[in-house]
């Protein structure tokens, strides 16, 4: 299977098109597959299906007033943002009154430090490098929220987590969330076809071909283990962790080549140009797609969907929106016409969300709930108000009662401003990761109850 | 620092701070330049010291591009297999720093399935591949010469007892119950995955080793020589040069450099850099709206990076690789649909072919689509933008964030009200002015430029007025357009100081630091007494303190 594209196109030289697949980790092996293969397998004790994280992320703040629901509790009406969440309402915890607190320190612009802090709760390390960025700033300085979850229940599907993006584009500090530790961002996926390569690519070949390549690429990744492990002797400090680092991804490699997972009907996908915004909408469907299609199929418990990337100036043509987006966020409050673009521009995006929770909600599991009701989503923003870059009430919807961990149904305003850090513990005891601090200990004292 | 010491302690200047690292170098850096320039005053600054000082030497992960050019010089594959890895990622204006060069899952598996692709490309010609031939050699005896050969060139210095050993069993582990061919493929996958070939380690001659810094190896040099001019492996020239360790002195290093930047493989790296300081690199991740400019297809914004890179081949190959000829030459290269943004008729084609422009509009790379579409808005002009390209990328100059809380508000695109009178409110808001007035009043002399670059003199409806004003620098005052604006760059002393960092920060793969304050000075001046040749000031570079030493590593 090859993932060579032409740049252009992002047209794979190599891709079959697939009815079902055998898991790569199978190599060709047994390929006995049905729709009904939809369902994970052998996951889990019998009835009780696991709990999975899916992390969605869009840009530049929102319009609070145009935000917020009314009510309060469990009676509350969707305000107009986020009114394409209707049908699922009961599924929905929205938060109102999380500050990122770790955000009022540490190097970065606001939007640095938003996308940054999010999900590590923590600052970020000082840049070694001037130019184009400002005051220098480098990457987060701590794991973030899904790596700390993947780290725990991540380990016994073929991914410990995968990492979507609709046009990212960039690979800066303003365009990385995900961390598997401080330093140590990790790239989405950004291209369909491969990540469908990569997550449901599988084989045709003969069993005794499939076993000789098994061999080689063990013996071949055990060398490159071995040559990297040379080289963490001969280097130090942050040389040294570098290739560590490197070692790790090259252990979840080996692990991905044995991992047997259920096989499944994976996604459709058909190569799509990453380098025209009028088909931002459909490369966010279609990683929605894979995305749920992953969970669906065991293939990881944790996921993250990254849209374009923190302060993104995109215009948003299938909305005849020509402004970009990031320049919009910035018009004054009185400003109606921008105001009402902005608000186009988020119930957009909270109708995108709506169509990822609606996968989810049809996909059945063993016990006869859904996917959805054991995922925790977790829709965040690296502002709040776009135009003061203010970090505090941070736009937070939640879906998905992860097993039964998390109460929804409810729109929750906290009288008092909840430490963001709070937060992700929070989201992490519902997982069943039993820490009590996250972050930067500075700004943590507990979790906020979301039970 | 300097700012604090000029007589016209603006509030502008205030605000103005140098990146902590950078700007103790830039300080000290300056104190050796006021006043000098002359061409007698070449050679080693004052600010070197008895001992080499060769700054940081972080470890180097080749990067997408020197992973794609390393395969074509390796194997003559030409397919960019780099172009499927995640992009490499970014600290700063470079995506060669090395302390962001990180490996993560994605990467490795893509690590994997190119060198999977490769092999098997490879192994269908295998007299090609193969430096003997098993049937006559034999089998195990081909394979090690194999292991040797190829590995001296995919490690780009002779393998260790080891690394041949660790090797030869692979091969033997992936012959065993297959064929010679599986086992060939095997080493392949392996070198093209392994640390030797994925990194530049170095060691350094551990025997001269004094006061913690030791001179590279001849090897090690072949590397930075080859990765720094041609972004990619040493050639055969360079590799003889290393076996008869001919390539420690600066005289055998500066031959092999002057040659080198002969090679057409020069260019592609050259174009680098450029692109990337000039930050046209990041054109293609820029949308713009479809009803405001029409004309901005994807094909448009790849023909306008293209013109910059052809440019740059011009003044860098074929011209004479002055920095005034890079911001003021009146010419471009432009095929059909160029042609027609830039509103010349009579070019046809997709081809670029070398233009005379209008010397009173256009002049030098500055005022190229390429970067007035980057640092452009979807659906106007970017002052703030534009100033703020010039302070960062050709003052290196750092504006600072804005401050806490404040109410952001640009303007918005009103029928009737020009961009510039659009922006005024941020020189009449105190609030704003502090550090706008650092950016907005250069950006306004590129007003005759549109979001994407196209030259107006009228800007919704209004004429344009491109009159700007430079404060807090060595140029200090008011011109009349980015044609005036670049003439006035090439005079300045911070400019051509800046232009050698930010070649230093893309030598190194890192920014700046007190102990650079040799190499960079006398980089300075080498580039000043060569009437700012760029390409003289890339040879400076390889006779610095920081190209030829390194810190000795800390042993474990």
């Amino acid at each position: 299977m090859s993932s060579k594209t032409d740049p252009k196109t992002s047209s794979p030289k190599n891709v079959s098109s697939w009815g079902t697949v055998s898991r790569r980790g199978l190599l060709g092996g047994a390929a006995a597959l049905a729709a009904s293969a939809l369902l994970p397998q052998g996951v889990g004790a019998a009835n009780t299906p696991p709990k999975r994280l899916i992390v969605v992320f869009t840009p530049n703040g929102t319009i609070y007033d145009r935000w917020a629901p009314q009510g309060a509790g469990a009676t509350f009406t969707l305000s107009p943002i986020l009114s394409p969440l209707a049908p699922y309402q009961k599924k929905l915890l929205i938060l109102d009154g999380v500050r990122v607190n770790s955000a009022s320190n540490g190097p970065g612009d606001d939007h640095m430090k938003g996308i940054g802090h999010m999900l590590t709760g923590t600052e970020l390390l000082p840049g070694t490098t001037q130019g184009g960025a400002g005051t220098p700033a480098g990457f987060a300085g701590g794991i973030s929220i899904d790596q700390r979850i993947a780290a725990d229940i991540g380990q016994t599907t073929r991914f410990p987590s995968l990492e979507f993006g609709v046009m990212v584009q960039n690979s800066d500090v303003w365009s990385r969330m995900v961390y598997a530790g401080s330093d140590q961002p990790l790239p989405p996926m950004e291209d369909p076809m491969m990540a469908f390569a990569r997550i449901f690519g599988g084989s045709n070949l003969s069993v005794a071909e499939a076993a000789k390549l098994l061999k080689r690429r063990q013996s071949v990744l055990d060398y490159t283990q071995s040559s990297l492990g040379t080289l963490a002797t001969r280097v130090s400090g942050a040389d040294k962790n570098r290739v560590l680092q490197h070692q790790d991804s090259v252990r979840q490699i080996e692990k991905q080549l044995v991992a047997q997972t259920a096989a499944c009907t994976p996604p459709m996908v058909n190569p799509i140009a990453l380098d025209d915004i009028n088909n931002y909408p459909a490369v966010g469907k279609v990683q929605m797609d894979m995305l749920a299609a992953s969970l669906a199929c065991d293939q990881t418990r944790v996921a993250s969907l990254q849209w374009s990337h923190s302060v993104s100036d995109i215009p948003m043509p299938w909305l005849g929106i020509g402004t970009g987006h990031h320049t919009l966020s910035h018009k004054d409050d009185t400003d109606t016409a921008s105001q009402d673009q902005l608000v186009q521009i988020d119930t957009w995006y909270a109708e995108q969300f709506a169509y990822l929770l609606g996968k989810l909600d049809a996909i059945p599991e063993s016990d006869g709930s859904t996917l959805l009701d054991n995922c925790c989503v977790l829709w965040v923003n690296e502002l709040a108000k776009g135009n003061i870059h203010s970090h505090e009430p941070l736009p937070i919807v939640m879906a998905g009662g992860c097993g039964g961990a998390i109460k929804t149904g409810l729109y929750t305003k906290f009288a008092t401003e909840q430490k963001h850090n709070n937060l992700l513990v929070a989201i992490a005891n519902a997982m069943g990761v039993g820490i009590t601090t996250f972050g930067n200990p500075a700004y943590c004292d507990g979790a906020i109850a979301i039970g | 620092m300097r700012w604090y010491r000029r007589a016209n302690p603006a509030l502008a200047s205030a605000l103005l701070v140098s990146a902590a690292l950078g700007g103790a170098a830039f300080g000290v850096g300056c104190v050796g330049n006021i006043g000098d320039g002359d061409a007698t005053d070449q050679g080693k600054s004052p600010l070197c010291k008895a001992t080499p000082q060769p700054g940081e030497a972080p470890l180097r992960r080749l990067t997408r591009y020197e992973y794609d050019n390393t395969l074509r010089d390796l194997l003559g594959d030409v397919t960019a297999p780099g172009e499927a890895f995640p992009p490499d990622q970014k600290i700063g204006a470079f995506s060669n720093t090395a302390t962001a060069l990180t490996v993560p899952p994605l990467l490795a598996q893509g690590y994997e399935s190119a060198a999977e692709e490769l092999a098997k490309t490879a192994l269908a010609n295998p007299s090609k591949l193969l430096p003997c031939d098993p049937a006559v050699a034999g089998e195990d005896a081909c394979a090690q010469q194999f292991i040797a050969t190829f590995g001296k060139k995919a490690f780009r210095r002779p393998l260790t007892d080891d690394e041949k050993t660790g090797l030869f069993t692979l091969y033997q582990t992936n012959r065993a119950g297959a064929d010679f061919t599986n086992g060939i493929q095997a080493v392949v996958e392996a070198f093209l995955q392994s640390a030797p070939f994925l990194y530049r380690a170095e060691d350094g001659v551990v025997s001269k080793i004094n006061a913690g810094v030791v001179p590279l190896s001849s090897y090690e040099m072949a590397s930075r020589l080859s990765y720094f001019i041609w972004g990619s492996m040493p050639d055969d020239s360079l590799f003889a040069a290393a076996d008869s360790d001919a390539l420690t002195t600066p005289e055998q290093i500066a031959t092999q450099a002057r040659r080198m930047l002969q090679d057409p493989k020069a260019k592609p790296a050259v174009e680098e850099f450029y692109s990337e300081w000039l930050e046209v690199a990041t054109l293609g991740g820029v949308a713009k709206d479809a009803a405001t400019y029409p004309d901005f297809t994807p094909s448009l914004r790849s023909s306008m990076q293209a013109e910059t890179k052809a440019f740059v081949d011009w003044v860098m190959f074929d011209g004479d690789g002055r920095l005034e000829t890079m911001l003021t030459a009146p010419v471009s290269f432009l095929n059909a649909e160029l042609a027609h943004a830039y509103g010349i008729a009579g070019i046809t084609g997709t081809a670029l072919q070398m233009v005379q422009l209008d010397p009173k509009t256009r002049a030098g790379v500055l005022t190229q689509p390429s970067i007035l579409a980057t640092l452009g808005k979807p659906d106007r002009s970017s002052p703030v933008l534009r100033g703020r390209f010039i302070r960062e990328q050709l003052f290196c100059q750092t504006i600072p964030n804005p401050p806490p809380a404040l109410v952001i508000v640009p303007p918005k695109v009103t029928p009737g009200v020009s961009t510039r009178e659009a922006f005024s409110a941020h020189s009449s808001d105190p609030a704003c002015s502090g550090c706008h007035s650092l950016m907005d009043p250069i950006g306004f002399g590129f007003e005759s430029y549109d979001g994407m670059g196209e030259y107006r003199t009228v800007d919704q409806g209004r004429p344009v007025d491109s009159s700007g004003k430079l404060d807090v620098t060595d140029i200090d005052g008011q011109f009349d357009g980015a044609v005036d604006l670049a003439g006035k760059l090439t005079q300045s002393q911070e400019v051509r100081d800046c232009v050698v960092t930010q070649w230093f920060r893309f030598a190194f793969g890192r920014g700046e630091t007190p102990e650079d304050a040799c190499s960079l000075d006398t980089t300075k001046r080498v580039f000043s007494s060569s009437n700012h040749d760029m390409r003289e000031l890339m040879v400076a570079l390889t006779q610095t303190d920081a190209f030829r030493y390194r810190p000795a590593q800390v042993q474990p």
